[in-house]
């Protein structure tokens, strides 16, 4: 499976950890792009570590926090499939041990938590149809273009 | 699962085999998105966007719909390699297609079409759409009347426009009434099963009938008509759903006394597409009216007995269930809500791209 992490607003050089599966498989600042293509075959939690925040590392003035070391996970994408809205289904858990749902700002440390599975675009298909209950010929469909892709190759 | 019952006129039932259906749909689908297929089409929303599932999902329930013609790989050579533009500086080209046309059409035997020699008036129309609006146009406080199943587009235009019409099916046909019927039937490829009591209903009424013998090239032992009724004064044929010219908008129109029309004003002042009616003059000196027939006879038998399809006389049709409940229903037809030909497969692109399914395993079928 390709996973693709894209981060954005990395201020002062937070540190992360990317973890699959117990795996880790990126420790150190947050890239823009991070992409990596694991060995990993149906349900899996994706973990990103927010780690080494020391309280010095937030600035504030007059009440108000002025800079903070500190990113955001902007896009996830799962063998070429954005994942959209499902991103929205993690969830943040501070150390100190507050939780924070659909929480995709690394402000203090703690650990980003989804659940998803592989294949990617399988699971985007079942999740949304579990959801909204509008697409109840996803797995048909997931399975012809399978096929086809396979066919094709040939 | 995968298999439905489609139900035929005669009784006999067939099952549609929408599995293999929707395999085909689908692969040929991601083939259009990675430049796979043996001929490509010819519309921009023949290619998906990309090769992603989302866009080839979208293309797979397209793939055999519409009415075009075969995309016959030997008429697309031998279109390419015509000097069109040698047309441009012939005035007689547009003339002599249409004193062509006649004889061409003449030599077909797969239909009778007697007394088509009462069809003086020949006139070269850019597609039949142009036909039609100038019928449109010139019966425009009439009310138009179709059979369900007819040309979307008629429908269309007319609500459109706000031109008064109805199905022949929901009132009585009145005297204010003008009609249009294809023959061969668009949505079923053979003959409509009232088309001889609306002849006699124009007739008895003296309201006026076009018939529309889109498919008639491609149609075998669907057409019979005797065009002396009264009613009939107007014919038209389309090179779109026989050559791969769609985009080139040749058509004709045949009428039994000369009209007076923007069209027939086009002709008379030597101003119609001589690109394209050199183009047509050039395709019917080169293939028989029934060149598709001959050509695809065979692949069209086999392809619906693969599939679970009824064979209909037009050789690029086959009928069965829907393969596709969704994305083809009323609100979200394609390009029309009265587009409703959902059991009407197109089996062109099985015919075009015969190389590339036998290599991949999903034909067997055997050239003789």
């Amino acid at each position: 499976m390709i996973l693709e992490l894209h981060f954005k607003n990395i201020i002062d050089d937070p540190l992360c950890k990317i973890i699959i599966a117990n795996k880790e498989l990126y420790n150190g600042v947050p890239p823009s792009v991070f992409i990596c293509d694991i060995n990993v075959d149906g349900p899996f939690l994706l973990e990103i570590c927010h780690y080494g925040k020391q309280p010095t590392d937030t600035v504030v003035e007059n009440n108000v926090i002025i800079r903070d070391r500190s990113f955001e996970l902007d896009k996830l994408i799962l063998d070429s499939y954005n994942i959209e809205e499902l991103i929205w289904d993690s969830c943040f858990k501070a150390d100190d041990g507050q939780v924070f749902n659909s929480c995709l700002f690394f402000g203090p440390n703690g650990k980003f938590m989804l659940n998803a599975e592989s294949p990617g675009l399988k699971w985007i298909l079942q999740t949304r149809h579990i959801k909204n209950n509008n697409d109840p010929n996803w797995e048909e469909d997931y399975t012809h273009y399978v096929e086809a892709c396979k066919l094709l190759q040939k | 699962m995968g298999r439905r019952l489609y139900s035929l006129c005669r009784g006999l039932q067939i099952t549609t085999e929408i599995t293999k259906i929707r395999q085909l749909a689908w692969t040929l689908a991601k083939a259009s998105a990675t430049s796979q297929l043996d001929v490509p089409g010819e519309y921009v929303w023949a290619f998906p966007k990309s090769d992603t599932f989302f866009s080839v999902r979208e293309r797979s329930r397209s793939i055999f719909s519409s009415g075009n013609s075969i995309k016959d790989p030997d008429v697309i050579s031998y279109v390419q390699s015509l000097n069109l533009s040698s047309h441009l500086l012939n005035p007689w080209v547009v003339n002599e297609f249409e004193e062509k046309f006649p004889s061409w059409v003449k030599e077909g035997r797969r239909f009778t079409l007697s007394n088509f020699e009462l069809f003086k008036y020949v006139g070269f129309s850019a597609g039949t759409q142009e036909s039609f609006i100038n019928f449109y146009l010139f019966n425009k406080d009439k009310r138009f009347r179709v059979f369900r199943g007819d040309y979307w587009w008629h429908m269309d235009i007319w609500a459109k426009t706000n031109i008064n019409w109805a199905y022949i099916e929901d009132d009585d046909l009145r005297p204010n009434d003008i009609c249009i019927c294809s023959y061969p039937f668009a949505l079923t490829g053979d003959k409509h099963k009232q088309f001889d009591w609306l002849v006699n209903k124009c007739n008895t009424i003296g309201i006026k009938l076009l018939v529309d013998f889109i498919y008639l090239p491609n149609s075998n032992y669907a057409v019979d008509i005797d065009l002396s009724a009264e009613c009939i004064d107007q014919i038209t044929f389309s090179f779109s759903k026989t050559f791969p010219v769609q985009c080139a908008k040749i058509a004709v129109r045949m009428c039994k006394t000369k009209p007076a029309d923007p069209m027939q004003m086009s002709n008379d002042e030597n101003i119609c597409n001589r690109l394209s009616a050199g183009l047509a003059l050039d395709i019917i000196n080169k293939f028989p009216i029934d060149y598709n027939v001959n050509k695809y006879l065979s692949q069209q038998t086999y392809w619906c007995n693969k599939l679970g399809l009824a064979q209909t006389k037009v050789v690029h049709f086959g009928l069965g269930d829907d393969y596709t409940t969704y994305g083809r229903n009323e609100v979200n037809a394609w390009c029309s809500p009265f587009n409703k030909q959902q059991g009407r497969y197109n089996l062109g692109m099985l015919y075009e791209n015969q190389q590339l399914l036998k290599n991949i395993g999903l034909s067997d079928y055997a050239d003789n």
